[in-house]
């Protein structure tokens, strides 16, 4: 369609933002979530108040991830949509359809390869991630662990056996993700 | 009635694209919007289409003021230039969708709406294709399926972007005299966006002219040739006469 597919202002700074946690350590992402979201921080405060805890639960280890892996989905997605543009969605607009019409109908299926393949590497880095997450959890055993977490815990407790089991069992997922990522690959090369 | 557009502007930032624009159309008119690259016919299309909205001007069609109207209440069928099909549907899934869109109130049965999309398919010429999915077609033959699944919702109005652009002399003048029969046959106005002077004066009933953003003359073929109204209609016509000589079209 050429004519609109003109960047909206304010572009640029989201697209920055999204793949802000490319470029920082994710121990200093876990740090800004504390700062902002802990009982003391500006959100986290106000929340407190209303006895909600966002830190040192399950819910921050989700949230914080999320940042952690959601540019690696944009990445995928950002440049398909870009180069099938709005066009399937405008001829489902002048067809009837709605907006949650055209989005599950006509961009979900578009995109979804895509969104598979990001959501694998998105998994591969949450699982093996450690730094944002090590500073959100709390290390509360039983409760907030996550494999990597467990990986040191059980390290730091002189159970090296214990600690290269988890290990593996990270090595084996991470296999596993590739042999996915191969998979799609191959009968989808546009994807990529 | 029919549709009329009064007095239509736009512009990109200080770019006047279009420039106090008057268009109607008559109830089973075929129009083309005639013009060089740049003109504003896309544009225009779009913003009667409601994809893209005017800064000014009224757009009213048969009675109803339509102006800020949403493109999916409005009910104009659209064929894009890039035919816009769904690739992860089959042809016969592609032209159902207008009406599987609908909400349960007013939507076919099931088989209803097969049926409709078996006559469609078979009226365009398509009917072997159903299950095929867009990207195993011609080129010719995926400008067949859009234009099916536009008619499938039985638009008010019929709204063509440069649907022959992309396919080569032989094909592009079957498929004109094919859309020309269609839309006759359902009866149905229709607004044609070309910069091919031949298409214009073989499909239309009348054809606007534009030029920068407005339109020079609005006429039959014959009016634009005997009484141009600026020296860019002469010019932009020029060649034209010998096809009005030969007595096609007209
Ligand atoms: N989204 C946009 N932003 C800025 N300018 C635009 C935009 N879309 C169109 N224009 C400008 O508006 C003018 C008219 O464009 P339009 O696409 O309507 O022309 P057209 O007559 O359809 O041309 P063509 O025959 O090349 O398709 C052009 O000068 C174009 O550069
Ligand atoms: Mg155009």
């Amino acid at each position: 369609m050429g004519g609109d597919a003109v960047p909206f202002p304010g572009r640029r700074a989201l697209v920055t933002i999204i793949e802000l946690p490319f470029s920082i350590s994710p121990i200093v992402a876990g740090l800004c979530y504390l700062l902002v979201y802990g009982s003391t921080g500006l959100v986290g405060g106000f929340l407190d108040q209303w006895n909600i805890q966002l830190m040192f639960n399950l819910t921050g280890i989700v949230l914080v991830s999320l940042f952690v892996t959601c540019p690696f989905v944009a990445r995928e997605l950002i440049p398909l949509m870009e180069i099938s543009g709005r066009d399937q969605e405008e001829a489902a607009l002048t067809l009837g359809a709605n907006g949650w019409q055209t989005f599950f109908y006509v961009t979900l299926p578009n995109i979804r390869w895509a969104l598979l393949y990001g959501a694998i590497l998105a998994n591969a880095r949450v699982i093996g991630e450690f730094g944002a997450v090590s500073v959100v959890s709390g290390n509360i055993r039983g409760e907030t662990m996550t494999l990597p977490l467990q990986v040191q815990l059980l390290y730091d407790d002189y159970n090296v056996a214990g600690a290269f089991a988890a290990a593996t069992i990270l090595a084996v997922i991470a296999v596993i993700t590739l042999i996915l990522r191969a998979v799609i690959e191959s009968r989808h090369p546009n994807v990529h | 009635m029919g549709l009329e557009i009064e007095n239509v502007s736009k512009s990109y930032g200080s770019n006047l694209v279009l420039d106090a624009v008057d268009l109607d159309v008559q109830p089973g008119e075929f129009v083309a919007l005639l013009g060089p690259s740049g003109s504003g016919k896309t544009t225009l299309l779009r913003i009667i289409a409601g994809l893209q909205f005017a800064e000014g001007g009224r757009l009213v069609m048969e009675g109803e003021d339509i102006t800020g109207l949403e493109a999916r209440l409005r009910r104009f069928g659209m064929v894009f230039q890039s035919y816009a099909l769904f690739e992860h549907m089959s042809v016969a899934d592609n032209t159902a969708f207008g009406l599987k869109m609908r909400p349960r109130g007013s939507r076919p049965s099931r088989s209803g709406i097969g049926e409709r999309v078996k006559t469609l398919l078979d009226m365009a010429e398509i009917g072997h294709l159903a299950e095929r999915y867009p990207s195993q077609l011609s080129g010719g033959q995926r400008q067949r399926v859009a234009l099916a699944r536009a008619l499938a919702i039985e638009p008010r109005l019929l709204l063509l972007d440069e649907p022959f652009s992309a396919l080569d002399t032989k094909i592009r003048k079957g498929l004109r005299s094919a859309l020309r029969d269609l839309q006759r046959k359902v009866g149905i106005s229709a607004i044609l966006v070309t910069h091919d002077q031949e298409e214009a004066f073989e499909i239309a009933d009348r054809i606007a002219v534009m030029s920068e953003g407005r339109i020079e003359q609005f006429g039959t073929a014959e009016e634009l040739l005997r009484t141009p109204a600026s020296p860019f209609v002469a010019e932009f016509l020029e060649g034209m006469a010998n096809y009005e000589n030969q007595g096609a079209g007209i």
